[in-house]
C-alpha cells in the first residue's frame, strides 16, 4: 500500500524546483522555463539514483535526456569538445548529488541525513520495488539543454 | 629564462581539493580560475584517508574537502587532522551539498574554518577562500 500525502507531495514539488533552480543556474548553467509535467524518461536515457538516510530514507532518481546529458557534462566541466559517456556519466551523479542535497537542506533544514554514492544507470533498467511511503511521480522540467526528469520517494524515521 | 615566482605567485596558495567525484575537483578548480582567484597549484585526494597523507607530505596551504565520502569522510577527516597539535591552524573549508543545520554546527564545532554548501556561484567560493587564508595569515 501506497502512503500519499498530497500537501506533502506539493510542498516537495515546489521545493524541489527551487532546488533545481539554485543547481542548474549555478553549477550548470542552465536554467527551466516552465513545468514540471509528469512524464517518465525515455527508454535508455541516463539515470542516477541516490539514497539518502536519516530523518527520512528514501531516494532520489534523475534522468536526462541525451542532449541535456552532453550539454550538461559540457557546461560543467567546461569542455570544448563533447564529453566522454565517463564524463557524463560522472557529471549525472554529481547533478544527482546536488539536487538530493539541495532538496533534503531546503525540505527539512532542521534535520539530519546521509547521501548515499548515486548509482548511474539507464532508465530501463531499474525497476521500482518499494511499497510504503511518499511517492512522487516521475515529473519533467524543460531545460534548455532538454529535459530533467525526476521522482523521489521517503518514509518518515518514526 | 627567469624562473623566479612573481609576488602573486608566492603568496597564493596551494589548495588541496579532497572529493570522490573527480568532475567535481574539476569544477572547483575551474570556479576558482572563472573568479581570478590566485592559487599557487592543486593537489587532490579521493577521501579523507589520502588527503591526511597529502598533508603531511605535501604541505598545502588550505584544504578543500567535501563531507560524504568513502574510507574517510570530511568529519573523520577533520577529526584526525585537528588531534594533531601541528595542523591546529591549517585552514579547512567544508564544500558540501548538506546545508543543514545540525551539519554545519557540526564541522565547525570539529574546526572547520568555513562551510559553503552546494550549489555555490564561484564569486563565493573565491571570497570564502580569501576570508579564511586571510584570517590565517592575521594569526
Amino acid at each position: 500500500m501506497i502512503l500519499h500525502d498530497q500537501s506533502t507531495d506539493a510542498h516537495a514539488n515546489e521545493v524541489f524546483l527551487r532546488a533545481a533552480g539554485r543547481v542548474l543556474e549555478m553549477m550548470f548553467f542552465d536554467s527551466f522555463n516552465g513545468g514540471p509535467f509528469t512524464a517518465e524518461p525515455p527508454p535508455g536515457a541516463a539515470l542516477a539514483r541516490v539514497v539518502f538516510r536519516g530523518s527520512r530514507l528514501g531516494w532520489l532518481e534523475v534522468a536526462l535526456d541525451g542532449n541535456a546529458a552532453t550539454t550538461l557534462a559540457s557546461n560543467f566541466l567546461g569542455l570544448e569538445q563533447p564529453p566522454v559517456w565517463e564524463e557524463v556519466e560522472s557529471t549525472l551523479a554529481e547533478l544527482a548529488n546536488m539536487l538530493c542535497g539541495a532538496f533534503l537542506s531546503l525540505f527539512d533544514p532542521r534535520g539530519s541525513f546521509e547521501i548515499g554514492t548515486p548509482r548511474v544507470s539507464r532508465a530501463e533498467e531499474d525497476e521500482d520495488e518499494l511499497t510504503t511511503g511518499v511517492r512522487i511521480a516521475w515529473q519533467v522540467l524543460p531545460i534548455e539543454a532538454g529535459s530533467l526528469y525526476w521522482r523521489i520517494f521517503w518514509d518518515d524515521i518514526c | 629564462m627567469n624562473t623566479t615566482p612573481t609576488d602573486q605567485q608566492v603568496q597564493a596558495p596551494q589548495v588541496l581539493l579532497v572529493d570522490d567525484s573527480p568532475v567535481m575537483r574539476s569544477f572547483l578548480k575551474r570556479a576558482l580560475a572563472v573568479s581570478n582567484f590566485p592559487v599557487r597549484g592543486f593537489l587532490e585526494a579521493g577521501d579523507g584517508r589520502q588527503a591526511l597523507k597529502v598533508v603531511e607530505q605535501q604541505h598545502p596551504d588550505i584544504v578543500l574537502i567535501d563531507i560524504n565520502m568513502p574510507v574517510l569522510d570530511g568529519e573523520g577527516f577533520l577529526c584526525a587532522l585537528r588531534q594533531r597539535p601541528e595542523y591546529a591552524r591549517l585552514p579547512v573549508v567544508v564544500v558540501s551539498t548538506d546545508a543543514t543545520e545540525s551539519r554545519v554546527t557540526r564541522l565547525l564545532e570539529l574546526g572547520a574554518n568555513g562551510y559553503l554548501s552546494k550549489p555555490f556561484e564561484p564569486e563565493r567560493l573565491a571570497g570564502l577562500l580569501a576570508r579564511v587564508l586571510g584570517k590565517a595569515a592575521a594569526t
